[in-house]
C-alpha cells in the first residue's frame, strides 16, 4: 500500500537534500570565480606595472625594473616570477627569483590576457597571465625608432592562498550541508506527521462511527481546506446511511408493532381455549380467529417480501397485451357487494376497450388495493367513481371515493410503509402496506402515481399508466 | 369484582372477556375510546383494562379525563407500544400498572387480582372469614378445610362481600360490582344471590356468616352483628 508519509517524506528529503546541496555548490562556484577574479585582476595589475617599466628607444628595449619597485619578484621566500620576450623570443628580462629558468611562454594578445594555473618554479602551486604589450617609446625618441617592438610577458605568482581560503570555504559549505541535511531528515517526517494528522484524526473518528452512533458527524472547525470537501461529502454520506438506517430501524420496529397485535391475540386466544377446553363454543372461536390470524399475518409477510424483492431488483416482470377494461371489471366484481352493503354510488366510465404492454399480476394487485382502500374507507352511503381516459402514450386510470378520514397532511405518508391513519391499527385486513405496495409496484411497471383531495373531501388517485412497457423503469 | 376492558382489537376482548368472566369476574367491554370513557364514568369498576391506541378517543386521553375527574379507579394500561418513556408517560397520567403485548393471560389476571387487593388493602390473596377461607387468586372456597364449589356469580358475591368483611353493602354496591353490562339486575337479584350463597356455604350448627342490615344492605363478618 502506497504511504502518503512515506511518499511526502522520501520527496522531501530528496528534494531538500538536492536544494541544499545545490545552492551551497553555486554558492561555493560564485565564491571561488569572484575570488579567482579578483586574484586575476592583481596578476594583470603587476603585468601592467611591468609593462609601463619597458621602454624602447633607438638603442633597443630596457627595463626599468628594481628590486624596490616590486619586491615580491626578488623575495628569497614565496616570491614571484615574471619573464619578458621580445618578438624573437630571446628572453629580454626575468625576475631574479626565476635563478635563470624559464616560464612558458603563453600568452594572449594586447588587449586580452590569458590566464592560467601552473605548478611554480619552487613547486608551489601558481597561477600565471601571459600577455602581449608594446614598449614606452619616448616622444622624443619616435623618429629614431624605425621599428616598435611588440614584447610579450608572463607573470605568475604564488596561489596557495587563494586555494587555501576556498577549500575552508568548500569544507564549511559541506559542513552546513550536513548539518542542514540533519536538521532536514529530523524535521521532514516530524511535520509531515503533524501535518497529516487531521488525516489521523479523521480516521480515528470513522472508526468510533458504528451502527449505534451513526448521528456523529465529522467537525470541519479547524481544518485544513483541502480536507474540507472531503469531510463535507463524507458527513453527506453520514446524512444518507443515518436516513437509511433510521428508515430501516422504524420499519423494523412498524413492523414488529404491527405483528404484535395479531400475536397477542393469538396467545390470549389459545392460552383461554386451553385453559376452559370445555367450552367448546370458545374453543371453536378461537380456532376459527387463529386460521385468521395467521392469514393476515401470512398477507402481511408475503406484502413485505414482495416490496423487498422490488427494493432489492428482484420482482419479476413479464409484460404483455392487458386488456385493461376487461382487468378492471374483472378486479372489481369482488368488491361489488361489500360497496352494495355500504350503499355506496358506484359509476364506471370506460372505453370499449385498452390495450396495454404490463405486468398483468402486478397491475392487478396495484388495482385491487386501490378497490380495496376505496371501498372499506369511503364511510356508509359514500360514492366512488372510476375513470379510464385512453392518451397516445399513456391511459390515465382514475379513481374517486368520498373520504371523511384523510386530510390534506396525510397525503405525503400514505405511501409509507405500514402507515394508517388510524394510530389504532383496529382493522385485521389492513396492513398499512397496500399504497406502498402500489407506489413501488407503479414504479416498476412505470406507472405515475398522483393523489390529491377534492375541495370536496373526495380522495383521488391517478395512474398514468404508459401504453407501451418502459425498457427500464425500476430504481 | 367488575372489570371494564376498553380494547379495539375484537379477538383480544372476546378472548380475554371469556377468560376473566371464567376467573369470576363481571366484565364489560368497549371497542372504542369514546365508549370505554362513557362506561368508565357511569360505571363504578374495581379495575379498568385500557388499550392506548384505540379508534376515537385514545387511551392516554382517556386516563387523563378520568383522573381529572378524580376517579380513584385501578387501571392497568395493556399494548403494544413497549418502550420505557411510553410506560412511564402511562404510569405518571395516573395508570396503576403497565402490561405490553403479546401477553399471558395468567400474568394479565394476576395483575388484574393485584390492583384489585390493592384497592382494598390487603396484601394476601386469602381472605378468612368465620370459618370460610377464600383464596382469591385460585377462585376456591374452603370451609373448615372442605372445598366448597361455587357458581361464578355466587363466588363473585361472596369474595366482594368478604373484602368488604366487617362493612355494610349496599344492594346498589353489589349490583354494580358483581353483575356487568350482559345483565340487567332486577330488583330482587342480589337478594336471590345472598340467599343461594348462604344455602351454599352455611353448614348446620355454625353461624350465618352473612348478615342482613334491614333497609341497609349486607354485611360479612364471624360473629353477630
Amino acid at each position: 500500500m502506497r504511504s502518503i508519509r512515506r511518499y511526502l517524506t522520501c520527496r522531501l528529503l530528496f528534494g531538500l537534500f538536492i536544494l541544499v546541496l545545490g545552492s551551497n555548490a553555486l554558492l561555493y562556484y560564485h565564491i571561488y570565480g569572484k575570488t579567482v577574479a579578483q586574484f586575476d585582476k592583481t596578476l594583470l595589475s603587476r603585468a601592467r606595472d611591468l609593462a609601463s617599466m619597458t621602454e624602447q628607444d633607438s638603442e633597443g628595449i630596457s627595463v626599468e625594473w628594481r628590486e624596490e619597485f616590486l619586491p615580491e619578484f626578488a623575495a628569497r621566500t614565496d616570491p614571484g616570477y615574471f619573464q619578458i620576450w621580445n618578438e624573437d623570443g630571446q628572453v629580454v628580462i626575468r625576475s631574479p627569483s626565476l635563478e635563470g629558468l624559464d616560464l612558458p611562454r603563453i600568452t594572449g594578445s594586447i588587449g586580452v590576457p590569458r590566464f592560467w594555473n601552473l605548478v611554480l618554479p619552487d613547486g608551489r602551486p601558481g597561477r600565471a597571465i601571459g600577455m602581449r604589450f608594446s614598449p614606452y617609446i619616448d616622444e622624443e625618441d619616435l623618429p629614431f625608432v624605425k621599428d616598435p617592438k611588440e614584447l610579450q610577458i608572463v607573470l605568475a605568482m604564488d596561489r596557495a592562498g587563494i586555494r587555501s581560503m576556498l577549500r575552508l570555504f568548500l569544507y564549511g559549505s559541506l559542513f552546513v550541508t550536513m548539518i542542514l541535511s540533519t536538521g532536514i531528515i529530523m524535521m521532514v517526517p516530524r511535520v509531515i506527521v503533524s501535518g497529516l494528522s487531521p488525516l489521523n484524526d479523521l480516521s480515528r473518528h470513522t472508526s468510533s462511527i458504528d451502527v449505534y452512533r451513526l448521528g456523529s458527524r465529522y467537525p470541519t472547525d479547524d481544518l485544513p481546506d483541502e480536507l474540507v470537501p472531503i469531510v463535507t461529502r463524507l458527513n453527506e454520506l453520514l446524512d444518507r446511511i443515518e436516513k437509511a438506517f433510521e428508515r430501516e430501524r422504524r420499519l423494523a420496529a412498524d413492523i414488529a408493532h404491527e405483528l404484535k397485535t395479531p400475536i397477542a391475540e393469538l396467545r390470549s386466544l389459545s392460552e383461554v381455549a386451553i385453559k376452559w377446553s370445555d367450552d367448546m363454543e370458545f374453543v371453536n372461536y378461537s380456532l376459527k380467529n387463529t386460521v385468521e390470524i395467521a392469514c393476515q399475518m401470512d398477507r402481511i409477510v408475503s406484502l413485505l417480501l414482495a416490496l423487498n424483492r422490488c427494493e432489492r431488483d428482484r420482482q419479476a416482470v413479464c409484460p404483455a397485451p392487458v386488456e385493461l377494461v376487461g382487468l378492471v371489471g374483472e378486479l372489481w366484481r369482488p368488491w361489488q357487494k361489500t360497496a352494495a352493503e355500504k350503499e355506496m354510488d358506484v359509476e364506471f366510465q370506460m372505453p370499449d376497450k385498452v390495450v396495454v404492454s404490463t405486468d398483468r399480476t402486478m397491475l392487478s394487485s396495484i388495482i385491487t388495493n386501490l378497490f380495496a382502500n376505496a371501498v372499506e374507507y369511503s364511510p356508509r352511503g359514500g360514492h366512488f367513481k372510476c375513470l379510464l381516459r385512453e392518451g397516445a402514450e399513456r391511459i390515465s386510470l382514475l379513481m374517486q371515493n368520498s373520504n371523511d378520514l384523510l386530510k390534506e397532511e396525510d397525503l405525503p405518508h400514505i405511501f409509507e410503509y405500514l402507515w394508517r391513519k388510524e394510530a389504532s391499527r383496529s382493522s385485521s385486513t389492513h396492513t398499512g402496506l397496500g399504497l406502498a405496495l402500489v407506489q413501488t409496484f407503479a414504479r416498476y411497471l412505470g406507472i405515475e402515481v398522483g393523489t390529491r383531495l377534492l375541495a370536496s373531501g373526495d380522495f383521488c388517485i391517478a395512474l398514468e399508466i404508459p401504453v407501451a412497457f418502459p425498457a427500464r423503469t425500476t430504481g | 369484582m367488575r372489570v371494564l376492558f376498553i380494547e379495539d382489537s375484537e379477538r383480544l376482548r372476546v378472548s380475554v372477556t371469556t377468560g376473566l368472566r371464567k376467573e369470576g369476574f363481571a366484565v364489560d367491554t368497549a371497542g372504542d375510546g369514546d365508549e370505554g370513557l362513557y362506561l368508565a364514568e357511569v360505571n363504578r369498576y374495581d379495575v379498568i383494562i385500557l388499550d392506548l391506541m384505540l379508534p376515537g378517543l385514545d387511551g392516554l386521553t382517556i386516563l387523563r379525563r378520568l383522573r381529572e375527574q378524580g376517579s380513584d379507579v385501578h387501571i392497568l394500561i395493556l399494548t403494544a407500544r413497549s418502550a420505557i418513556e411510553e410506560r412511564v408517560e402511562g404510569l405518571r397520567l395516573g395508570a396503576d400498572d403497565y402490561l405490553t403485548k403479546p401477553f399471558s393471560f395468567d400474568e394479565l389476571t394476576a395483575r388484574v387480582q393485584a390492583l384489585i387487593r390493592r384497592e382494598y388493602r390487603m396484601k394476601s390473596p386469602v381472605i378468612r372469614v368465620g370459618g370460610i377461607e377464600i383464596n382469591t387468586a385460585t377462585k376456591t372456597v374452603l370451609r373448615n378445610g372442605e372445598r366448597i364449589p361455587l357458581p361464578p356469580r355466587e363466588y363473585r358475591l361472596l369474595e366482594f362481600l368478604a373484602r368488604r368483611k366487617g362493612r355494610v353493602v349496599t344492594r346498589t354496591e353489589i349490583e354494580e360490582h358483581i353483575y356487568d353490562e350482559r345483565v340487567s339486575p332486577m330488583s330482587n337479584v342480589v337478594d336471590s344471590a345472598i340467599c343461594n350463597l348462604r344455602r351454599m356455604i352455611n353448614v348446620k350448627g355454625q353461624p350465618d356468616i352473612i348478615h342482613t342490615k334491614r333497609g341497609l344492605g349486607y354485611i360479612l363478618s364471624d360473629g353477630d352483628r
